[in-house]
């Protein structure tokens, strides 16, 4: 059954897949970084805070809205620009040059990183590495888009 | 220079009869009482494993270094008993707001964590198989000349002050000595990178290494620190983004993947022991401006080096021809504002606010940036 985006379902069955890729993870090391994800959907937003420790993302949870100090940075953007993405995931096995997160991050052009503090932001540089293959892992969802 | 030791071991007789006496069987055990702290370290996380963290415990721990280290000019261990003629070595930084940042403990475990090995973790016959076009190989092999010249700095900056730094700071000197192998890796992939290419190494930037120069040679340790941890690091950070976002090969992106971890980590240590520096002598502020004043301009010798801006130009445009130099125009022009806009906030957030509206900086960016 496809799983719906955006949703905390997303977010979990994406944890569940990094549990079963532990062996990839640890071989990238420690990841020890909360932060958002901000869905566009019609006018409004879908929140959601992501928190990973050490080899996992640990807990997931949407929320009305993101407080940046408590986050070290968010992704926010389009829902389209977020479907384009996990589909060229799942048609490639992984996101091309053209559809991983700091591609389509780098201006803010496509997704935008916004971030209280610059240490935070630095944070999903650090970790590009892990994050680019945790979202890498939607090549193993059936996803639907509402 | 040389040191000799009080004695020469050789000619010592009661040194030989000791180390007989205890292979005869004769355990003195007198280090059996040494006065120090008995602690048993535990991992908070078994996945993690035990990390200096875990050992930040009483005397062993580097919460309770004072800010001047006054007792300690020997080579012992932190926690240590201290018994008979210790040497002195001569450390010259002795005061912690110099060189401490809360993460240093943190970013030692993770880049050893997040290591990584050019000869293996890179996809280099992807390159064989699908060649680049000439003008764009011919790019990257200057782009990645370059930026070898950058690590031979980043390298030299840690390895220049490692050994001056006082021992009690043991976190920070394991950083030091990872930041050099992270320097010493980057170099190795830039320079695998441009002569797998066909095309060589290019040309060396005067323009550059003369701002990295007086970057290097800065003469205090806080002063260097911003320049190299934080300004340059910051700029290659944006610069690996950069390339990253307009990677001709696979190979390429997959590069600055892993070039943006060790730079980003580098940035982290430059962000956070400038505002450890400053929260803790808030009236440095003003020194750390004028150095800034004066040196600042060396940003401008690496934006403004020919060598580096006219390969990222064809890289980002995709080649030599005019539509092509044209969108890659543009491209470096958002870079170069991105990573001047980026360094501004990274002084401001680090105490000096007011940064940005007193460096020439931003203006003359503007000025190079308007071109496109």
């Amino acid at each position: 059954m496809a799983i719906s985006f955006p949703s905390t379902e997303y977010f979990e069955a994406l944890k569940a897949q990094m549990a079963a890729n532990e062996e990839k993870f640890r071989r990238l090391g420690f990841i020890d970084t909360t932060f958002g994800v901000s869905v566009g959907v019609n006018g409004k937003a879908r929140n959601f805070v992501l928190e990973f420790e050490v080899f996992d993302l640990k807990n997931v949870s949407e929320v009305p809205s993101i407080d940046l100090k408590k986050v070290d940075f968010q992704i926010e953007g389009d829902t389209r620009v977020w479907r384009e993405m996990i589909e060229n995931i799942r048609r490639n096995g992984e996101a091309d040059s053209s559809h991983d997160i700091n591609t389509l991050a780098h201006f803010g052009e496509q997704l935008k990183i916004v971030y209280d503090d610059p240490d935070g932001h630095d944070k999903l540089y650090r970790f590009m590495e892990s994050i680019q293959e945790f979202f890498d892992l939607s090549s193993k969802l059936e996803v639907s888009f509402n | 220079m040389a040191f000799y030791a009080d004695k020469d071991y050789t000619v010592d007789e009661t040194v030989l009869m000791a180390a007989q006496k205890v292979m005869e069987g004769n355990l003195g055990l007198h280090w059996y009482n040494a006065k120090t702290e008995r602690i048993a370290g535990r991992p908070s996380d078994s996945k993690r494993g035990l990390t200096y963290q875990d050992l930040n415990v009483g005397s062993y721990g580097y919460t309770d270094i004072p800010e001047d280290v006054r007792t300690s000019q020997s080579m012992v261990s932190r926690g240590s008993e201290k018994v008979g003629k210790l040497p002195d070595m001569g450390y010259v930084v002795n005061r912690k707001s110099d060189v401490w940042s809360d993460n240093v403990a943190e970013l030692y475990e993770e880049v050893k964590a997040r290591r990584w090995v050019p000869a293996t973790d890179i996809p280099w016959t992807e390159l064989h198989t699908k060649p680049l076009p000439h003008d764009l190989e011919m790019a990257c092999a200057q782009l990645y000349t370059f930026l070898q010249e950058c690590q031979i700095v980043s390298m030299d900056f840690p390895s220049k002050w490692v050994a001056l730094i006082n021992q009690d700071f043991l976190e920070l000197k394991s950083w030091m000595c990872a930041q050099m192998l992270d320097a010493s890796r980057l170099f190795e992939v830039f320079r695998k990178r441009a002569l797998f290419g066909g095309a060589g190494l290019g040309r060396a930037s005067a323009t550059a290494e003369q701002g990295l120069k007086e970057w290097l040679w800065a003469d205090q340790f806080p002063q260097g620190s911003v320049s190299i941890n934080l300004t340059l690091a910051g700029f290659l950070l944006t610069l690996y983004r950069q390339v990253g976002a307009f990677a001709p090969t696979n190979v390429d992106r997959k590069i600055m993947r892993y070039a943006m971890q060790d730079a980003a980590r580098q940035t982290a240590y430059g962000l956070g022991q400038l505002r450890y520096h400053l929260n803790h002598r808030p009236l440095e502020a003003n020194a750390i401006e004028g150095y800034l004043d004066h040196t600042e301009h060396a940003l401008l010798g690496l934006i403004g080096s020919p060598e580096l801006l006219e390969p990222m130009i064809i890289i980002c445009g995709g080649g030599l021809e005019k539509a092509q130099v044209d969108k890659g125009r543009i491209a470096t022009a958002k870079f170069v504002r991105l990573a001047v806009k980026e360094y501004m906030e990274r002084i401001a957030a680090a105490g000096l606010t007011g940064h940005a509206k007193r460096s020439k900086i931003p203006a003359m960016i503007d000025r190079i940036s308007a071109a496109a």
